[in-house]
């Protein structure tokens, strides 16, 4: 049990009926499209017990922050499992080859999306070499996207990104962290919106997804092009660079999502299309004691000083609930456009409690965050089994 | 004489949206990062760039209707590699003292930079760039062998284009926003990098 | 007036609890759709063509108001 009363807790009987409620739904979508496959069906159920543990934890404890980070570092972890082998099962590499650009079948990440927006539209074509309706192309994305924009607007950041979770993964390996954000320039958190303009820009100009080519930190765990010129090794350096960087050492040292917070021009995109959700991270000022406790330690410095004041997180915020967990007054809530504040003392009874801003979103974004993940977890968890029992995280 | 300028025109019209792409990374940074409130201000930008563009545009033509033959040889390459280096820095520069002034260097050099009016001196660098519908454009001027005509057919081919960069105007007020200029700043910053590279790897090949 | 008010914010906040509960309920229903090829048919409506690649050099083959 907690040792105090967080705003996002709940009583156990309200606990128990949402957790049930989730596994119920959770059984139904992931288990239902495995019916032909018994392994698979089996992978799954070990995650639906996770999955079911994490959701009763954030909703009993209200340590929103804290649980939601172990599913989705999980989620990363499982998605680079079950990602890189599949692709060394697939072509012999991670190396992405001319014949699979000429296929056209290199598989779209939602990163892309911005980029191949304008072109889509002025020319009719899509400048990714994927194809419109493969498991991972186009329309599939696009529709995954649609999604996450209308159920998590940001928040697909910090429940539903596979990329952001690797990078969640390493601000959460140390226990301390090592380089204090004190002296930290603010103006930088500026930087991912200011290279989606020039990104998007780019893009239409050179009619090439350039982020992909020159940037993106996650080929490293995905898939790249073999540098075979000079210019093909500065990208590769460059991409390495900021990987290593962004995603692995800066996240280590200070405990924060620098690649997600201060680069990832998805993000800026997502934190700007992503306010149609309805839900926002608001602070009560009455209750804020501006000791700036949730400013030292927000993941994506998505609060300042002057948010604080103003009462409610930036627009790039994704609602991973670390203020919360971390504000000692309780003064920070998940909060619905328009909605007055809640009132924490007041219990609000069984009914109260369900029909809180607070407890919807979080059940739907586990859901669809859960749902997301539930085949590439799944099917690295499988791999784990192959590689104790046949020594090879190679399925076939 | 005159049959040529409908050509212009045309050439210009059906261009113009890559005009518009290619200026874009340029203008768009000097229209959001400073906050200017009057209207004349918010267009000064813009003017001072498209300025820049015509005089860059008549130069050009002129020369290449004189000496009947631009693009190709060595020497236009590396104009343009120079000028987008030329460019690149002074976006850089742009970009550092407008979003980080309280730097040294930045209070060393923000007078200067007042003095040569950035966007102007940018207008005229993009013009003498060699952007693919500019290089249509001089194609033709260069069967002309006129200056005087080189310098018409741009000043028309200009004018076309200029259709399309109107929109930015509109950025400017955007401007009010101080996020919107922080993001203005830092763009600047990072299309002068892009540029930098660019313009070093035209120069190098 | 203060009345009125009151009762437009008192209907604006049950709007929003409504419509929160609404994206719950559609998660579901969104990953059922997914699967139900919806995609396809609402894609195929769409007019996006595949780019189509050089052999090359991997440029996308895309016709330019210029030629270069
Ligand atoms: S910022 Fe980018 S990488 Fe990070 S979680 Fe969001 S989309 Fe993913
Ligand atoms: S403001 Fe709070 S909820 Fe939003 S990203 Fe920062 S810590 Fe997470």
């Amino acid at each position: 049990m907690p040792e105090k009363t967080l705003i996002n807790s709940h009583s156990r009987k309200t606990s128990v009926f949402l957790t049930a409620l989730m596994a119920f739904l959770l059984a139904f979508l992931i288990l239902g499209g495995n019916r032909d496959n018994p392994r698979m069906m089996a992978a799954g159920a070990v995650y639906l017990v996770f999955l079911t543990v994490i959701t009763y934890l954030i909703f009993r404890t209200g340590m929103v922050g804290k649980y939601r980070s172990i599913f989705f570092a999980t989620y990363a972890v499982g998605f680079s499992l079950s990602f890189i082998p599949m692709l060394i099962e697939t072509r012999g590499s991670m190396f992405l080859s001319g014949e699979e650009i000429l296929s056209l079948s290199a598989p779209l990440c939602h990163l892309t999306l911005p980029m191949i927006a304008i072109p889509a539209v002025v020319y009719g074509f899509l400048i990714f070499p994927t194809k419109l309706f493969s498991e991972m192309g186009f329309f599939p994305m696009l529709y995954l996207w649609l999604g996450a924009t209308l159920f998590l607007g940001r928040g697909w950041c910090s429940w539903g990104c596979f990329y952001g979770g690797v990078d969640e993964f390493f601000s959460k390996l140390l226990p301390k962290k090592i380089v204090s954000s004190k002296n930290f320039n603010y103006t930088l958190r500026f930087f991912p919106y200011a290279f989606l303009l020039v990104i998007v820009l780019w893009a239409f100009i050179a009619l090439e997804p350039v982020y992909c080519t020159w940037f993106c930190p996650f080929k490293a765990i995905t898939e790249f092009i073999k540098p075979t010129n000079w210019l093909m090794w500065v990208q590769t350096g460059i991409f390495v660079s900021i990987f290593l960087g962004l995603v692995v050492v800066l996240p280590l040292l200070m405990k924060r999502r620098t690649q997600c917070g201060l680069f990832c021009p998805f993000g800026a995109f997502q934190a700007v299309i992503g306010q149609v959700n309805p839900y926002r991270v608001k602070i009560d000022g009455e209750k804020c004691t501006k000791c700036n406790t949730c400013v030292q330690q927000c993941p994506t410095f998505s609060l300042t000083e002057e948010a604080v004041s103003k009462g409610k997180s930036c627009i790039s915020c994704t609602r991973c609930g670390k203020c919360m967990d971390v504000c000692p007054r309780g003064a920070i809530q998940y909060s619905l456009i328009g909605v007055p504040l809640r009132n924490s003392e007041k219990g609000g009874g069984f009914f109260g409690e369900v029909f809180r801003p607070d407890t919807l979103f979080i059940f739907g974004a586990l859901l669809f965050g859960g749902v997301l993940s539930s085949g590439m977890v799944s099917t690295s968890l499988l791999r784990i089994t192959n590689l104790a029992v046949n020594g090879s995280f190679l399925l076939k | 004489m005159i049959e040529i300028l409908p050509r212009a025109l045309f050439l210009g019209l059906s261009t113009g949206i890559f005009c518009l792409g290619t200026c874009a990374p340029v203008m768009a940074p000097f229209m959001l990062s400073e906050e200017r409130s009057a209207y004349s201000e918010k267009v000064k930008p813009f003017l001072l760039f498209t300025a820049g563009r015509f005089l860059a545009y008549v130069l050009i033509g002129a020369l290449a209707g004189w000496t009947g033959g631009l693009a190709g040889n060595a020497l236009t390459r590396n104009l343009a590699g120079i000028s987008l280096l030329l460019l690149a820095m002074l976006m850089v520069i742009y970009g550092l003292t407008t979003g980080f002034p309280q730097l040294r260097f930045c209070r060393m050099i923000s007078p200067y930079l007042g003095r040569i009016r950035a966007p102007f001196a940018a207008g005229i660098l993009m013009g003498v760039n060699l952007c693919p519908p500019f290089l249509i454009a001089a194609a033709d001027v260069f069967v002309m062998g006129s200056a005087f005509n080189g310098a018409a057919f741009f000043m028309v081919f200009f004018a076309a284009t200029t259709v399309f960069l109107v929109p930015f105007i509109f950025l400017g007020y955007l401007s009010y926003l101080p996020a919107v200029r922080a993001v203005g700043r830092l763009s600047s910053l990072i299309v002068g990098a892009i540029y930098f590279f660019i313009g070093l790897n035209s120069l190098a090949s | 007036m203060a009345d009125i008010k009151g009762i437009f914010r008192r209907l604006g906040v049950k709007f929003m609890y409504l419509l929160a509960l609404t994206l719950v309920f559609l998660v579901p229903v969104f990953y059922m759709m997914f699967k139900s090829g919806i995609i396809e048919t609402i894609g195929k409506k769409i007019p996006i063509k595949e780019g189509t690649f050089v052999e090359a050099d991997g440029e996308i083959k895309i016709k330019r108001p210029e030629s270069r």
